[in-house]
């Protein structure tokens, strides 16, 4: 294989990059991030901010939010992946272990292929409705034959993107990101329509304890924005340093979701209804209904293309998988989001929110876990051989290849979002109202994480620390 | 297109791409630079004071 070659394939391998391979700038990053970011997700996020609060409150509430999660998810995987050229599951191995890095790595495959399914679902439904709507398809055939094959298209459009890897990415992120102003036009086209009953309506499940309201709108903020650690890595591996990444990660990765949501907010107070495809017929008749459809297939196609390609990468870990061409790895990655496409579109749509809702509880210990090891265990001391290094002997083999602390911690900040956030039901306990769940979370896991490493680990002499 | 691994392995079985990556990290030259001062600055902006600022006249609104 020449050198040239090596180069070229180097985004599409879990190994560190090299600073010649890492092109990206401020610029290119942050639309890169901002199309990854903007999905019909944003709709969602802003329908249960919605249900709590205010147009207002609401949306200060979540940008808040969303900035406090960014921040967090920067500052857990992002000095390790910068640093090193590497994804967010290899940025796990000091504090999981060179075989416990795969919790991180399950949670990132379920995370990203969970959302990913329901975002091509969405863009197959998108498609149906256009279609519709433009006369060229019949009502009623679009769940049964035209969802499915739009999915299985959508499949094939992404595959075909990311043949050329992160620069797949780049490419169609330049073009699809124009949707984020198509967005923001629905939105003034929303709050200018609709000013005087957004400012009149009143959230509809509301609680009479305001800060509670208001605390719960912030942490849908902060949680929704933890579901990107999974997606940063495999992106900000591709700038050069810190300086590079810091603003267009908070303002192209962070900003857009609040932004967007902002449409769902105002859709679900004023119009009952967060999708932006559905009242915008009724706002502006079928030429804005195909604006607004468009928008959504756009929006969940480039995210899709973004997750499909973190995963890919963070699959590259195994060492089974590393070997494989490229294409296989797509096509594994692929495979699970096709089959639920094509096979149980329905039935994933209605019961894996939940499934989902649990897997986005583990982000906050997991981020607090990386930011207590890197910045107060290790003090930034990372050693990336030992990162690649799967021996029994390896630094970071702590026990077996696991190390039981992470694995401990991660599972008391779990334990402490549940009891203070039922992300189900949102039933609430503690000091929800003042803290939300998912900072506690993190800082517990952070806690426990830092003190059992130095009562235990340091001394036992294991996972590459320094004693002091 | 495979992706990027060496041909021969090395003396700690990494294969020769890998460990000519490690290598340039290891010594300095490949590696990219943390967050410096200046991104430390903004992203105590963006991420802590900004929010404070919004969670302040959200509540006061």
């Amino acid at each position: 294989m020449s050198a040239a070659l090596d180069e070229s394939s180097a985004d599409k391998s879990a190994w560190p990059l090299l600073l010649s391979e890492r092109t990206w700038g401020p610029f290119r990053l942050g639309v890169a991030l901002a199309t990854a970011a903007a999905a019909t997700w944003c709709y969602l996020i802003g329908e249960y901010t919605g249900y709590y609060l205010n147009f207002f409150q609401g949306s200060l509430a979540l940008t808040a939010g969303s900035m406090i999660g960014m921040l967090l998810v920067l500052l857990a995987a992002g000095p390790t992946c910068i640093r090193f050229g590497i994804d967010s599951v290899a940025s796990t191995k000091p504090q999981f272990g060179s075989t416990g890095w795969m919790i991180p790595a399950l949670m990132q495959f379920v995370s990203i292929i969970g959302w990913n399914s329901l975002l091509l679902i969405f863009f197959a439904k998108s498609l149906t409705q256009l279609l519709i709507v433009l006369g060229w398809l019949t009502p009623g055939m679009g769940s049964r034959f035209i969802v499915p094959l739009t999915t299985l298209f959508a499949c094939v459009f992404v595959y075909w993107v990311l043949l050329r890897g992160a620069s797949g990415v780049t490419r169609i992120s330049g073009f699809l990101v124009l949707h984020v102003f198509v967005g923001l036009w629905m939105l003034w086209l929303l709050v200018s329509h609709q000013w005087p009953a957004l400012v009149a309506a009143r959230p509809a499940l509301a609680r009479p304890d305001a800060l509670w309201n208001y605390t719960t709108g912030v942490e849908i903020g902060i949680s929704s924005l933890l579901s990107w650690w999974a997606y940063i890595g495999a992106m900000i591996r591709m700038a050069p340093n810190g300086r590079t990444a810091a603003v267009p990660v908070m303002l192209g990765m962070g900003a857009p979701v609040p932004l967007l949501s902002m449409i769902g907010i105002a859709g679900v107070l004023v119009l009952k209804s967060s999708d932006p495809s559905q009242w915008l017929r009724t706002v502006g008749g079928p030429v804005y209904a195909v604006i607004a459809l468009s928008f959504v297939a756009a929006a969940n196609l480039g995210t899709a293309i973004a997750g499909i390609y973190a995963s890919a990468v963070g699959l590259r870990n195994f060492r089974q998988i590393e070997k494989l061409p490229w294409r296989v790895v797509l096509l594994l990655t692929l495979a699970p989001v096709a089959l639920v496409g094509i096979l149980i579109p329905e039935l994933f749509f209605a019961g894996f929110g939940a499934f989902l809702a649990f897997i986005g509880v583990a982000f906050a210990p997991l981020c607090g876990i990386q930011i207590a090891d890197y910045y107060v265990v290790r003090r930034r001391r990372i050693d990336i051989r030992a990162i690649f290094d799967p021996s029994p002997t390896g630094q970071y083999a702590f026990w077996a290849g696991f190390n039981p602390v992470a694995i401990i911690a991660l599972a008391v900040g779990c334990a402490v979002y549940i009891y203070l956030l039922n992300p189900l039901t949102y039933e609430s306990h503690g000091p929800f109202r003042l803290l939300t769940a998912s900072l506690p979370a993190a800082f517990a896991s952070g806690l426990v994480h830092a003190v059992l490493t130095s009562w235990f680990v340091v001394p036992s002499g294991r996972g590459g620390y320094r004693r002091a | 297109m495979p992706a990027p691994r060496g041909k021969i392995a090395s003396s700690d079985s990494l294969p020769a791409e890998l460990e000519h990556r490690i290598g340039g990290l290891e010594s300095g030259r490949e590696c990219g630079d943390d967050f410096d001062a200046v991104s430390l600055c903004w992203l105590l902006v963006l991420g802590v004071l900004m929010p404070a600022g919004l969670l302040l006249i959200g509540w006061l609104a």
